[in-house]
């Protein structure tokens, strides 16, 4: 690698993780201002478990991001086996726009409108509401993942089944859907993350009783920097980076997708 | 697969869930937010005017209709702040998309010509970043950015300056945060396109005397135009939109259209101009969806 | 008139917008019969080969296997099976799993003792909790054959199956694929651009260009007595004489006058009338040199091992090839003469 090639990488992955390292370091900084370096301590981690409205809009959080992802993941393996497996059919069109246009709208603009409607028949808002408008927005970020890895498959395999009697039933349960298995995992998380990490949709549709851990986050930090949120940012990213290893790991000894 | 085309059933069974849910959940949702953005605002639950008796009948819906006007987008067409935010949606998303690319090229550039074992790592060193809170990233930068924050307390040590710099709250935060939150959607999909690049075309260039500077302008860059122009729209087009960032790291004078969706709909209680906004915001970003369509959806290959 | 065909195939055509693919072809394959379809990349044979699987719907003429009319039915209702030529292994089944896959819906002991039949029988016994992704071609290759074997079709279809092979496997595998199909006495219908391979393998070839079969017979009646220059080029080497046609014989043994001097040649399988421009065409085994004939001259000898292929000018400038035992002179730069049996010779059209 040149020279220039790898100070473009060096400055790029700097750039990226500088906020980073910067929470992690100061999550364990025993003074509460980022000017002074107080000496290492872990109350931050300490008073991050007691704070119990932080802990508690965490757990709406999980459960909001496994249900919607879990909608998001089917919706969006069924869109992605029409969009590869069905060639032209009415509505088509209309079926594409539906599909990836959650996608490309403003976050805003889904929030407000879910939110116009879950009022305008009549529905509470709280923890169901989040979901189906989690579930909305992520069903065409596992349609595009899944979309790919059928792209890549090979014809050849699904006619060979059904050349040898099995029903196109048989040939979806047999063949497409364990081949595609990678892929609709990688989409689940991604659906996953995406609600884990959403505050706008979540401000705008959730009720009493259903604060997700980004939008208790955002009413913390517009009242000031507050140490604990390091705390919980250095546990996310360690979990994170444990969970993106063990996947590469996987991915690696079973020989690559 | 001559199987599905034939079973007819099957096929429809199959696109008939995310069909419905859709039509519910995103298409239904916005036939609301466009009646809505044709009301009048009310001290009402729902804070609206009119509301459709579906009771009402044929006269319900005839008063209904008349009831209708398009006062919320005659302010929007006269209020300056509205046109000021529209043009500052515009004038940072596309600010930033242009930073985007000059930085994200390179970069993408470097993880192409890593060692083949190396790109596997490399790779998912960028893609950890997006996998953690957004919203937590963000706020690190206030940390760094502020006047008591960390960039500054390193220039002021190294003595570069003498007094602290103003970032935080400024359009450069804006911009600094918005070009921090989409590298990884410009990187990986122009790195994607790279890496599929023939290396023969490289090679056939350096071997006809071209220096490793006159290959990537002559010959990388523009077969890598397409990815860069899947990068460009898959961060524009989201970035016009964008609430967090210019809420957190902007100034009160940092006017985007997402802010004033959410500060209408949040703090005024004018719903109907929010909606009236969500439609504008809609009409804007739909030019450029349909013009980058198919670059959309080759360039969306998940991190 | 002998039996019943078991495979008719009647009017089939496959147009894919304006492209005409295939265009109305007929065909008809006798049971047990080893049938090649040959020709160029682009001919329509693999197009062919699908439409009688199932995975492609014909735009007219239908397809009737053993009577039946089966031309409607999907691919999985169909009683054919075909051999990939990507061979299209499940990579995420053993070789048991998939050469079993098509035996679902009978009882597991009888499948498993099928399946372990069918593994002896391609030599296999010993791979069966493997995965595809850890055997070699020529073992991937076998497999296909045995997964396409275990629901005994009627009528099994190879698709270029031997083309990923190198030349002593594939001459091997050559042998065991006519062994196996004779014993078991399937219908097969192999898709190749080989003409080797086809003339090796098959009861009787059809040759196809441009989506129609433009001659369907055994091979040596192909090699010796082609339609046309097309055929005749696809099956070897061959020398095309233009000269023009004279009048028919009752022997089928006629006069061509060329620009060198009056030849014989065989009538053709196309009638042609006297005074039309035709081409002789001669195999290079079977020029003469030395006799009567034509006047050439020797201009490049090249020893092959067990023949010498010359190349001969003719006083126009043109070419012929003449391929014969070392043992026979003339070397380069001689002037001699090069002739033909009649017998040896075939009239094709210009």
């Amino acid at each position: 690698m040149s020279a220039v090639t790898r100070t473009a990488l060096v400055l790029g992955l700097g750039f990226l993780y500088a906020p980073i390292a910067v929470l992690v370091a100061y999550s364990f900084n025993d003074s509460n201002l980022v000017t002074v370096w107080g000496g290492f301590s872990t109350r931050w981690y300490a008073a991050l478990f007691a704070d119990v409205p932080l802990i508690a809009s965490a757990w709406v959080s999980l459960r909001v991001a496994v249900l919607a992802s879990a909608i998001a993941t089917i919706l969006g393996t069924l869109a992605a086996l029409t969009f590869e497996r069905q060639g032209r059919f009415r509505g088509r069109a209309v079926f594409t726009g539906l599909v990836y246009g959650p996608m490309v709208m403003p976050e805003v603009m889904i929030g407000l409108s879910l939110l116009l409607m879950f009022i305008g028949i009549g529905l509470d808002r709280g923890l169901a509401t989040i979901v189906i408008a989690h579930a909305t927005f992520c069903t065409g970020f596992v349609a595009v993942v899944v979309s790919a890895r059928l792209r890549g498959l090979d014809r050849s395999l699904e006619e060979a089944a059904a050349d040898l009697g099995a029903g196109p039933w048989r040939v979806l349960a047999t063949i497409t859907l364990p081949l595609l298995a990678p892929a609709i995992l990688a989409g689940a998380l991604l659906a996953f993350t995406l609600s884990l990490d959403d505050l706008v949709i979540a401000s705008f549709v959730s009720g009493p009783g259903a604060t997700t851990l980004p939008m208790r986050l955002y009413s913390q930090v517009r009242l000031g920097v507050n140490p604990e949120i390091n705390a919980a940012s250095t546990l996310l990213i360690a979990l994170v980076s444990a969970a993106v290893l063990a996947a590469s790991w996987l991915t690696a000894r079973r020989g690559g997708t | 697969m001559a199987g599905l085309k034939q079973d007819r059933i099957l096929a429809r069974m199959l696109r008939l869930p995310p069909f419905l849910w859709l039509g519910a959940f995103f298409l239904l949702p916005f036939a609301i937010t466009l009646k809505i953005s044709l009301s009048e605002p009310a001290t009402a639950i729902p804070p609206y005017l009119p509301v459709l008796d579906w009771q009402g009948g044929f006269d319900g819906w005839s008063s209904f209709l008349e009831a209708l006007n398009f006062t919320n987008y005659l302010t929007l067409a006269r209020d300056d702040l509205y046109k000021a935010a529209t043009l500052g949606s515009l004038a940072y998303a596309g600010a930033a998309t242009a930073l985007l690319v000059a930085l994200g090229t390179p970069i993408a550039y470097a993880l192409a010509r890593a060692p083949k074992r190396w790109q596997a790592v490399l790779v998912a060193l960028v893609v950890v970043p997006f996998w953690t809170s957004f919203l937590i990233r963000i706020y690190a930068w206030i940390a760094i950015l502020k006047q008591e924050g960390l960039l500054n307390l390193i220039l002021l040590k190294l003595g570069l300056i003498a007094h602290p710099l103003v970032i935080l709250n400024t359009d450069v935060a804006v911009l600094i945060g918005l070009v921090y939150a989409y590298l990884p959607f410009m990187v990986l999909p122009l790195y994607a396109v790279m890496d599929r690049l023939d290396p023969s075309l490289r090679e056939a260039a350096a071997d006809l005397g071209a220096s490793p500077a006159r290959v990537f302008w002559t010959v990388t860059l523009p077969l890598s135009l397409p990815g860069i122009a899947a990068g460009a729209a898959l961060c524009f087009v989201p970035m016009v939109g964008e609430f967090v960032i210019p809420d957190l790291l902007g100034g009160s004078e940092t006017l985007m259209l997402g802010r004033v969706l959410w500060s209408e709909f949040f703090s005024n209680r004018d719903w109907p101009l929010a909606a009236a906004v969500a439609v504008l915001l809609l009409a804007i970003v739909i030019g450029p969806v349909v013009l980058f369509r198919d670059s959309l959806r080759g360039g969306e290959e998940a991190p | 008139m002998g039996p019943a065909p078991h495979l008719a195939i009647s009017s089939l055509t496959k147009r894919f917008g304006t492209h005409l693919a295939v265009d109305a072809i007929d065909l008809t394959l006798s049971e047990g019969e080893f049938f090649c379809l040959l020709g160029p990349s682009g001919c329509g044979k693999s197009t062919l080969l699908r439409l009688i699987a199932g995975f492609e719907p014909p735009s007219a003429g239908t397809v009737r296997l053993a009577g039946e009319d089966i031309t409607g039915l999907p691919p999985h209702r169909r009683p054919v099976n075909m051999m990939f030529q990507s061979y299209a292994l499940f990579p995420h089944m053993s070789v048991a799993a998939n050469v079993g896959y098509g035996l679902k819906g009978r009882p597991k002991a009888e499948a498993e003792a099928r399946v372990a039949d069918l593994l002896r029988l391609v030599r296999l016994e010993e791979f069966g909790g493997r995965r595809p992704d850890t055997l070699s071609g020529g073992q991937r290759q076998r497999v296909a054959l045995a997964r396409a074997l275990a629901r005994e079709p009627g009528l099994l279809l190879l698709d270029e199956p031997l083309g990923a092979l190198d030349r002593g496997l594939r001459e091997e595998t050559q042998g065991e694929l006519r062994t196996i199909q004779r014993r078991l006495r399937t219908s097969v219908i192999v898709v190749t651009h080989d003409p080797e391979e086809a003339m090796m393998l098959a009861d009787r070839i059809g040759v196809m260009e441009r989506g129609r079969l433009v001659q369907v017979g055994p091979p040596a009646e192909l090699y010796r007595r082609p339609a046309s220059r097309y055929v005749a080029g696809l099956l070897g080497d061959v020398n095309l004489i233009p000269g023009r046609l004279g009048p028919p014989a009752a022997d089928g043994e006629r006069a061509v006058a060329t620009a060198h001097g009056p030849v014989r040649a065989m009538d053709g399988v196309v009638p042609l009338d006297e005074g039309a421009e035709v081409l002789v065409a001669v195999r290079p085994e079977n020029l003469i040199l030395g006799g009567e004939g034509l006047p050439v001259t020797v201009s490049e000898a090249v020893f092959l091992g067990d023949r010498v292929r010359r190349s001969l000018r003719l006083p126009d400038g043109s070419g012929l090839r003449a391929s014969a035992s070392p043992a026979e002179a003339p070397a380069p730069g001689t002037a001699t003469r090069a002739g033909f049996a009649a017998a040896d010779a075939v009239i094709l059209p210009a």
